[in-house]
């Protein structure tokens, strides 16, 4: 940003209120070195708004909770889900009723890769 | 102190962070033009294919043991080492980047194999790259002391503490033998290739 230095008019009034642009990548990015974006493929998380074709931001230094949007590893793929955690059961739930829920148990190759923080949609317009 | 972290098989485990699928199945990562092997999974290595190795020298191999081969992705593999390189200056501001996925790290005044071991976790959760640290007095020792916990899988501090220092120091230098200098060091191997154990502790002081 440029700061008026030289008078040669009228001092712009907004000058003592100068601040940087926002930055989306600031904003929405809380750990650079552990933040991945994703592009969806498939339906099956359409009820908590993410939609084939969008982008994920997804968080790895975040841990996974009861109820958080990650993205995990299932028997080698990686597939979006809701993180359900009921007394020592694991679920990963979609959202469209046309998907059933993935049990874990002790036979699944699992591992949790990532929480999704925020999906980004586009909306059209260009 | 001084730790080395070095990535395990880097470009593969790169590859795997995108593509777990390939979790547990021998890998290679070629050179520019698919021409050479420039790293190796475990699984490989355990296979006996050397580092460099033309590609058209282990075809009956793959095919026998559907060893999985994939072009180098150097882009995919610079983003993940600055993300390494960035978790490592958390742990201390003394940070080295030695190569794509080496790094000395100075741990001035910490509990080294504390850090060693929260070092690897975090690394391994925030990146997906596993590393393995050797923690020692110099560099030199740290990479002896990396090469030593790339074999066990983990983490090496040396000296381990509440032990006789010199006495430890002859045995472990004996216990990596002549034959596996060449592993780690090999411009340095016609000098003490027929080392004794007075060459050995001179290169540790070095």
């Amino acid at each position: 940003m440029f700061i008026v230095t030289v008078p040669a008019g009228f001092p712009s009034p907004a000058e003592d209120y100068a601040e940087g642009p926002l930055d989306l990548n600031r904003y929405l990015i809380h750990h650079p070195a552990a933040t991945f974006f994703v592009r969806v493929k498939g339906d099956s998380m359409i009820g908590a708004g993410i939609f084939c074709g969008d982008l994920l931001i997804v968080d790895r230094a975040l841990m996974p909770n009861h109820g958080n949007v990650v993205i995990a590893v299932v028997n080698g793929d990686l597939t979006v889900k809701r993180f359900h955690q009921e007394s020592g059961q694991i679920l990963l739930m979609p959202e469209n009723p046309d998907y059933a829920p993935i049990v874990i148990d002790c036979n699944t190759d699992f591992a949790i890769w990532g929480v999704v923080t925020r999906a980004i949609h586009f909306l059209g317009g260009s | 102190m001084i730790a080395l972290t070095d990535a395990n098989n880097f470009y593969v485990s790169c590859e795997r962070v995108f593509n777990p699928r390939l979790e547990g199945k021998p890998v290679v990562v070629l050179s520019n033009n698919d021409a050479c092997v420039v790293a190796r999974s475990n699984e490989v290595k355990a296979l006996g294919v050397k580092m460099g190795t033309p590609l058209f020298q282990i075809r009956s191999l793959i095919q026998q043991h559907q060893v999985q081969v994939l072009s180098s992705n150097y882009a995919l593999y610079g983003d993940l080492s600055r993300r390494v390189m960035e978790v490592l200056g958390q742990f201390t501001p003394a940070v080295e980047v030695y190569s794509i996925d080496e790094a000395f790290l100075g741990l001035a005044g910490q509990s080294y194999e504390i850090v060693a071991h929260h070092l690897r976790l975090m690394v391994k959760q925030w990146t997906g790259i596993p590393v393995s640290v050797g923690v020692a007095t110099t560099k030199t020792l740290a990479k002896i002391a990396n090469h030593q916990a790339k074999r066990m899988g983990g983490s090496v501090c040396w000296p381990i503490q509440g032990r006789c220092w010199p006495n430890c120091r002859w045995r472990r230098y004996g216990a990596l033998g002549g034959g596996s200098l060449n592993d780690w060091k090999p411009r340095a191997s016609p000098l003490l290739y027929s080392c004794n154990r007075l060459t050995w502790l001179w290169f540790g002081s070095c």
